[in-house]
């Protein structure tokens, strides 16, 4: 007996322990922090010449997690984003997401906040078969093989389409003179409207292009020009400053044309580069820019910008704008498809899953994903806003 | 063609203002180069630290506008003659083509500076007299006036420099001949210092006219207009550089204008009339519109 006892109290202790154990584990299920993170990576341009564009991204997506993680994270697991800077440059966002997908173990990537950068992990994400969510517009982001990427911005093609029905079916006018920045942005714009204008039985009668620092007096013989095809409204595809100078040439010249813009003006810095002749300019652009005054307070859509403005305004005490709200639609879709799909998904579940997003309510607008559609948004997630007295204002329809 | 022909006048009178900008530019190539064999790539960015100071000064510091412009214009001369004396003068030992590489890099750490301190697309400065009046066929605005009014004025001034005062005298010389130059006593290094702060304010002047709309990404246009202008007039020809300037602006206006409306190509890229009148004027008369020659150097 006497050499049984001590195994007897060697095996009780090992019961003992292993229940402590067990019971240490089951305390673990009820909280959530030592649950396995997910781990979701993030590229922008928080330097550089897109640095207007990562930083409100940046504060936008780690503002989500923070708020996510606050509430249990997804089903217990905490989402953890590594963010690392491109500094707007192709190569660094190539070598960034490398780094990503080969060291961290990420089960998918947002990014990036240029075109240039999303081309460069597009082609890594698709060889390494990771999801990824982009932030930028480019036209070209779609072409090719579109499995692996989905974008969370309106295009060219949603604007365009938006613009040319505002002018269509409210300006009631047939004649289009078109000038385009020759650059990236006014030629995926450009592309769009000569391709979509006779579905919406227009013509486009000039088609110019500028370049975005011209002149003046430059900017005057490109309406000049425009002007002997006598068209009946100018539509404009830039960014600033062109469209502004073209806004003030108008005005001086004496052009009572209308005067439609793109999604491209609409910041504050159009209205301070036009002055007065930014009264009367109509573009379209996301409902999130005069939420307050498009959407009818106690919906969906209202209720979730209002929330976000809230929350932004609250942390960093400043306005939310167009790209803090693209940043924080790359993460929701993300989380909210890991929410359907559960925490422990393979990039390819989870893919698959981003596909299926029907109806989600983002700050840009709804989102549909479908294998054919990685875009997200249609024409009616943007509204037309006319600037009166220096302020947004819905365009009357 | 009627219609090309109707447009005429706008686009005449577009073309000699952007021409002054270019003849303000190119002089200050053309400046430089004479007096020091330099060919300065940083040109361009004198003048978008023009309109960036006269922004600064008129905007944000809220000083009355022909105050902030004459300022601007000293700032900038002042960014020339401490570009000379840190990056060039140091570098006269070790042959022009270092110190044209020099300024290439002074041109990219410029541009830097103005995104650092100026970073959004663009700054709109106050306009000197807002407003526009109509000329027979061409509407033009106010500004124009200020446009050729200043460049005119700032021709007449450099005239009287180079013909009139000691230095003006001097800076000649070393344009002919720099060894000898220095034997007559003159100080050439004190030539070259001269010469960067001319071009400077020159470039200046035309990036602060230029305006309404300053930003740091415009001197890399400036910089290639005004050196095609100074090459078409003839480089080294200090006044080449108004010919030059002025025959660039008016075509690029109207062969643009013309492709447009007769032959119904819109194009737009009016950089690239710059680049073909470069090559065109590169291969056929290298010495320029008005030059006599590179025999006259040796």
């Amino acid at each position: 007996m006497s050499k049984v006892k001590p195994l007897l109290v060697l095996l009780a202790v090992a019961v003992l322990a292993g229940s402590l154990l067990a019971l240490s584990g089951c305390g673990g299920e009820e909280g959530t922090t030592t649950k396995k993170p997910i781990k979701i990576g993030v590229v922008l341009s928080e330097s550089g010449a897109n640095e207007p564009l990562g930083k409100p991204e940046r504060n936008a997506i780690e503002l989500f997690v923070e708020r996510l993680n606050a509430n249990g994270g997804i089903k217990g697991h905490p989402v953890e984003v590594i963010i690392k800077d491109d500094q707007s440059d192709s190569n660094k966002a190539q070598q960034a997401v490398i780094e990503l997908l080969e060291q961290e173990d990420v089960v998918a990537v947002i990014g990036s906040s240029g075109t240039g950068p999303t081309l460069a992990m597009k082609q890594e994400t698709s060889k390494r078969q990771v999801p990824q969510v982009c932030m930028a517009a480019g036209a070209n982001i779609m072409e090719g093989d579109i499995t692996w990427i989905f974008r969370t911005p309106p295009t060219a093609t949603e604007a365009g389409k938006k613009a040319l029905e505002y002018i269509s079916d409210v300006l009631k006018v047939k004649r289009v003179a078109l000038l385009y920045d020759t650059n990236a942005f006014g030629t995926d714009g450009k592309n769009v409207v000569e391709k979509e204008a006779a579905s919406f039985g227009l013509e486009v009668v000039a088609s110019e292009g500028y370049q975005t620092n011209d002149t003046e007096e430059t900017m005057d013989t490109h309406l000049t020009n425009v002007m002997t095809a006598a068209p009946e409204v100018i539509l404009v595809w830039g960014t600033n400053p062109g469209p502004a100078i073209i806004a003030k040439r108008m005005r001086d010249k004496g052009i009572n044309l209308p005067y439609v813009g793109s999604h491209g003006i609409a910041n504050q810095q159009f209205i301070q580069l036009a002055g007065e002749a930014a009264n009367g300019v109509v573009f379209p652009a996301g409902k999130m820019l005069i939420y307050e005054k498009v959407l009818e307070p106690g919906s969906p859509e209202y209720e979730f910008i209002k929330d976000f403005d809230e929350a932004y305004r609250e942390k960093y005490g400043q306005p939310i704008n167009t790209f803090a709200g693209h940043g924080w639609d790359a993460i929701l879709i993300i989380t909210e498809a890991l929410k359907r799909v559960g925490p422990d998904a393979t990039p390819e579940e989870l893919r698959d899953e981003i596909e299926r997003t029907e109806g989600l309510v983002g700050t840009a607008g709804i989102f549909n994903y479908s294998p054919q559609d990685h875009n997200g948004l249609s024409p009616d997630d943007l509204v037309m806003v006319e600037i009166v007295n220096s302020q947004w204002e819905p365009a009357e329809r | 063609m009627l219609d090309f022909l109707r447009n005429c006048p706008q686009y005449l009178a577009n073309g000699l203002a952007n021409g002054c900008l270019y003849v303000l530019v190119a002089m200050g190539f053309n400046i430089i180069y004479n007096s020091t064999g330099i060919i300065n790539f940083a040109q361009g960015e004198f003048s978008m630290f023009g309109g960036l100071f006269a922004y600064a000064l008129a905007v944000s510091a809220g000083l009355p506008l022909p105050l902030a412009a004459l300022l601007a214009v000293l700032a900038t001369a002042a960014v020339g003659g401490i570009m000379e004396r840190a990056m060039i003068y140091p570098l006269r030992r070790a042959g022009v083509l270092t110190a044209i590489i020099a300024t290439v890099g002074a041109s990219i750490f410029f541009k830097s500076l103005g995104r650092v301190f100026w970073p959004s697309e663009a700054y709109k400065v106050p306009e000197f007299t807002p407003g526009t009046f109509r000329l027979p066929g061409a509407t033009v605005s106010r500004q124009f006036l200020w446009v050729i009014g200043l460049t005119v004025i700032c021709v007449a001034l450099v005239y009287v420099f180079f013909s009139r005062t000691r230095a003006g005298k001097a800076m000649r010389a070393c344009s002919v001949n720099r060894q000898a130059a220095t034997l007559v006593g003159i100080n050439v290094s004190r030539m070259s210092l001269y010469s960067f702060i001319l071009a400077a304010a020159l470039g200046g002047a035309a990036g602060l006219i230029s305006a309404p709309f300053a930003s740091y990404g415009m001197g890399l246009e400036m910089g290639v207009k005004g050196f095609t202008a100074s090459v078409v007039g003839g480089l080294g020809n200090t006044f080449g550089a108004v010919v030059g300037g002025l025959v660039l602006g008016l075509l690029e206006e109207l062969i643009p204008g013309f492709l447009t409306v007769v032959l119904g190509v819109s194009t737009g890229y009016k950089g690239a009339v710059a680049a073909i009148i470069l090559i065109a004027v590169l291969l056929f008369r290298p010495q320029g519109l008005l030059g006599r020659g590179m025999v006259e150097k040796v």
